[in-house]
């Protein structure tokens, strides 16, 4: 060969290797023999809530059954055991406990300060991660400081620096600034990675791989933070985003596209802005791995009665979405999802066998002890350590009083007249609903604001079973103990005649009591404590008729002293749960709501304990509305509660009540208390 | 200028911008016209003028958008009302559910109008299933015509099996009390965990206190109660759901 054309020879070979190397249709790296397999565990955690220890914030003790520091010991167990492992966190990962509100709201870290929650996992070395919902909830501007990710939004208190964060990529591909139409954060990445892998030859070998990664954030963001959001960013259409970047991502050479998505699987029809987009994202070209989150549950699941866990397409016990690996890794650090793919490398680049596919979800919970005790794996030490101060910070936080009260708050003897632990919740729910009602809803203007509460905890496990707050400082843990459900507060409009009704249905607590029989006679029925709705406010005033049959046991009812009218309008606060229809109340039906907030009795409570300060009995724990109406019984009656708590019986001025027998013998710490009707 | 006019001047405009523009934006279906939605719920500009158009060109999906974007907004209500009838004039299920409940929600000055509520509905329960849930509850309570429990019920059932959870969540009831159907306390558990899946935060309550207690011919599972009570923790904080 001439020497010109040898020297032209050289470039030419190494150019048209380049082009080969380049060709979007296939990525074949020169490194990796065709025949080359590896295997790859993909592992997810989701929803961990800045759940990091295993520590229940509210109960102020410790809590085995959740807390990354035992996922950790799933993650490290994996790693151990997989050749190759990828880690991923599917959002909703940095709002949710009280560590988290500490470092958000109480003390917002600074721009050089990482979350607790990132600095765990930083040392974790997570892959990636995208953001959830709950990400957004205390505003963009926290958002963009904590992620470190600087943000072109209409906002202010932008961080002008990027500050501390993830050492780990955030992705989101559905959510787009309003100023300039580009993403928050990077619709995906693609991650260079080394798998250890076998040869054709059974050598071990190293191969390059790409991973592509993009995420997604249920639409309905707009409206659960739409104080936040509304008019800074929009959503797009989860579906045409996911096909346009899917297709980008494999023509920058990604050869696994994983997709993480902060939904579940909902088989209802497809909407561009449907919350749960698992199952149409899994219908998605060139999608390999799906990991699923929100909605707090565990996939595959092969007991699970969810509806889109059973839809068509879905295999709930092998994991698979239209046939694509998929996993739901529970929430609060209880779960590890893992995909588990064995990966060959073929003509055009690697494939996954699909055939040897995976997936499981593994819990930090191991079983069950002789004792019938829960037994869960041991926590990462190193954890603790790690976020020691802000740990402490936050148990100070809970702890610190935002009130006091001069009276011990108490349900032991709710069913019989105490009001000690229900009262300030009904004042507290009160208020809230009539300043709304004064601001936002003038038609009512004019109408009586009451409250109705149930004592939530009235022994049905036991003499520990009650509420019981100490006089002296409240906190916020002691707020937990006086509203214990996840309500929200609603407004109920319902006339005289309803709240009779209303009523009428609580009296169901109680048996109908005969005056001659000279035998003992429960009092308390089975109907559940927790729905003995109740007044506590001198404004209402009933009586409640034991000897008669349910459904005529309300006489005397007045308000502000008069026979209250039947067909008068009565605002009437309470919660979501018998607003909807909870505890089949009559005329509670969802049709009446007035107003359905998004705040959270027990927030609710914690405001106006803030706002009032020094609770005392006379003010806040003495107002009874109702008594039983006054019978003279041949025998006794009696009912059951906490041994040994006479006197608080006594405080609460109840002097009808006496100890009938000092244990009831069920052996759950329980007396039976003796009622004289007749006082 | 009277609607008519702007319709033809539109019409015209945009036959001299291209033909096809015009008979598209008339005959655009609905998955693209849900997508202008989102992008209108989000103010988003550029997509309103389409939608104005095919609105003005009588595409009832686009009337029915346009509509429920101006009633959202307080001073633009009446106008808004105005393109819902015109949407459910032309069998808009959406635009009569929206009117049936704008009905419900009655203005400042007046109070809810229930015979109004109970036509809308009537109209909408073609094919929206929440129409049968809000006319169930318009009957069982009397409202806007007499009270008549056995069609409440079978609104109800309807508005159960087209999916709404509320509905789901009373039918559950009803099950539970016998009230109307026979007393069936798997069938309310099924249907509780229909609405659970639904994500409905009472539904899951009532779930997480049956496992607690071991009522309703549930065992006592503390586990699956702490999961269901978890889930509606996180079902409320997510804002408020009805249906």
């Amino acid at each position: 060969m001439k020497a010109k054309y040898k020297r032209l020879l050289a470039p030419l070979v190494l150019a048209l290797l380049a082009a080969g190397c380049n060709s979007s249709s296939s990525h074949k790296s020169a490194q990796v023999e065709v025949g080359t397999h590896a295997s790859v565990a993909l592992l997810e955690t989701t929803d961990l809530h800045t759940n990091i220890l295993g520590y229940d914030y509210f109960k102020l003790a410790e809590d085995k059954s959740l807390g990354l520091d035992r996922t950790i010991s799933l993650i490290q167990a994996a790693r151990a055991e997989f050749s190759n492992t990828l880690l991923f966190d599917n959002g909703d990962t940095i709002q949710g406990s009280a560590l988290a509100d500490y470092q958000a709201l109480i003390a917002p870290i600074d721009c050089s300060t990482t979350l607790a929650q990132y600095k765990v996992m930083n040392r974790l070395n997570y892959d990636a991660g995208v953001i959830g919902n709950h990400e957004f909830n205390y505003g963009l501007a926290f958002l963009s400081q904590v992620t470190g990710t600087p943000f072109n939004v209409e906002e202010e208190g932008l961080p002008s620096e990027a500050c501390a964060g993830p050492n780990f990529p955030l992705v989101l591909a559905n959510v787009v600034s309003s100023k300039d139409d580009q993403p928050l954060f990077a619709p995906y990445v693609i991650l260079d990675r080394t798998l250890q892998a076998e040869g054709p030859d059974g050598s071990t070998v190293e191969a390059p791989i790409k991973v592509g990664v993009i995420g997604f954030a249920p639409p309905p963001i707009l409206n659960w933070d739409k104080r936040w959001l509304d008019g800074k960013v929009y959503v797009t259409d989860t579906i045409d985003t996911a096909a346009e970047y899917v297709t980008q991502m494999r023509a920058e050479g990604a050869d696994l596209v994983v997709m993480l998505e902060h939904g579940g699987v909902d088989s209802s029809p497809y909407s561009a802005s449907m919350e749960n987009a698992g199952y149409y994202l899994a219908q998605v070209r060139g999608v390999d791995v799906l990991f699923l989150g929100h909605s707090h549950q565990t996939f595959p699941n092969a007991t699970s009665t969810a509806t889109g866990f059973n839809a068509e397409g879905v295999d709930k016990t092998g994991g698979f979405i239209h046939g694509v690996p998929a996993t739901m890794g529970g929430y609060w650090g209880k779960n590890l999802g893992v995909v588990k793919l064995e990966l060959v490398y073929g003509d055009s680049g690697w494939y996954v066998d699909t055939p040897q596919t995976t997936v499981e979800v593994r819990a930090t919970l191991l079983g069950k002890d002789d004792q019938g005790a829960n037994v869960y794996v041991t926590p990462d030490t190193s954890v603790a350590e790690l976020i020691a101060s802000e740990h402490a910070a936050t148990i100070a936080y809970v702890k610190t009083p935002i009130g006091d009260t001069d009276f011990r708050m108490t349900t032991y003897f709710a069913d019989v007249g105490e009001v000690t632990a229900v009262e300030i919740v009904n004042q507290a729910q009160a208020a809230y609903v009539a300043d709304y009602v004064a601001a936002n809803l003038p038609q009512y203007q004019g109408l009586p604001v009451l409250s109705v509460s149930a004592p939530f905890k009235s022994g049905y496990g036991g003499g520990s079973d009650y509420t019981d707050v100490a006089q002296g400082d409240l906190a916020i843990n002691n707020a937990a103990d006086l509203y214990l459900y996840p309500n929200t507060v609603y407004a109920v409009k319902v006339t005289g005649q309803g709240i009779k009704d209303w009523l009428e249905k609580a009296a169901n607590r109680f048996n109908q009591i005969d005056p001659t029989l000279t035998t003992a006679q429960e009092l308390v029925s089975s109907f559940p404590g927790y729905n003995f709705d109740l007044f506590t406010t001198a404004d209402i005033s009933y009586q409640i008729d034991v000897t008669q049959p349910a459904g005529s046991r309300i006489v005397s009812l007045t308000y502000q002293g008069s026979p209250i009218d039947l067909n008068g309008e009565f605002i009437i606060a309470t919660n979501n749960y018998r607003a909807s229809g909870g505890g089949s109340f009559p005329g509670l039906d969802g049709s009446n709501i007035i107003y359905a907030s998004p705040d959270a009795n027990r927030d609710v409570l914690i405001s106006y304990i803030k706002q009032v300060q020094h609770l005392t009995r006379s003010q806040h724990g003495a107002h009874r509305s109702w008594r039983f109406a006054p019978v003279t019984t041949a025998g006794p009656v009696i009912f059951h509660s906490a041994q040994g708590q006479l006197e608080v019986a006594n405080a609460a001025g109840l002097n009808n009540v006496s100890l009938y027998q000092a244990d009831d013998g069920s052996a759950k710490g329980l007396s039976i208390y003796q009622i004289d009707l007749s006082q | 200028m009277g609607r008519q006019t702007i319709r033809y001047t539109v019409l015209a405009l945009l036959l001299a911008a291209g033909s096809t523009t015009a008979i598209t934006l008339h005959q655009l279906p609905p998955t693209t016209v849900e997508q202008w939605q989102l992008a209108a719920r989000q103010g988003r500009q550029p997509a309103l003028w389409q939608l104005w158009a095919a609105a003005y060109l009588g595409n009832r999906h686009a009337q029915w958008v346009v509509g429920d974007y101006l009633v959202s907004q307080r001073p633009r209500q009446a106008e808004g009302s105005a393109w819902l009838r015109r949407a459910a004039q032309q069998g808009e299920g959406h635009a009569a559910l929206r009117l049936g409940e704008l009905a419900l929600a009655g203005t400042l000055d007046g109070g809810a109008d229930y015979p109004q509520a109970r036509h809308w509905f009537k109209q909408a329960a073609a094919t929206q299933a929440s129409a049968h849930y809000q006319l169930a509850l318009l009957y069982k309570n009397g409202r806007g015509g007499p009270a008549d429990a056995e069609l409440a019920l079978a609104e109800l059932q309807q508005a159960a099996a087209g999916g709404v959870a509320q509905a789901r969540f009373l039918l559950a009831n009803a099950y539970l009390n016998g009230d109307g159907v026979p007393r069936d306390e798997a069938q309310a558990i099924q249907l509780l965990q229909q609405a659970a899946s639904a994500g409905h935060p009472a539904a899951m309550q009532a779930l997480a206190l049956a496992y607690q207690r071991g009522d309703l011919g549930l065992p006592q599972d503390p586990q699956r109660a702490a999961n269901y009570f978890s889930a509606a923790a996180e079902a409320i904080e997510d804002g408020p759901r009805l249906h």
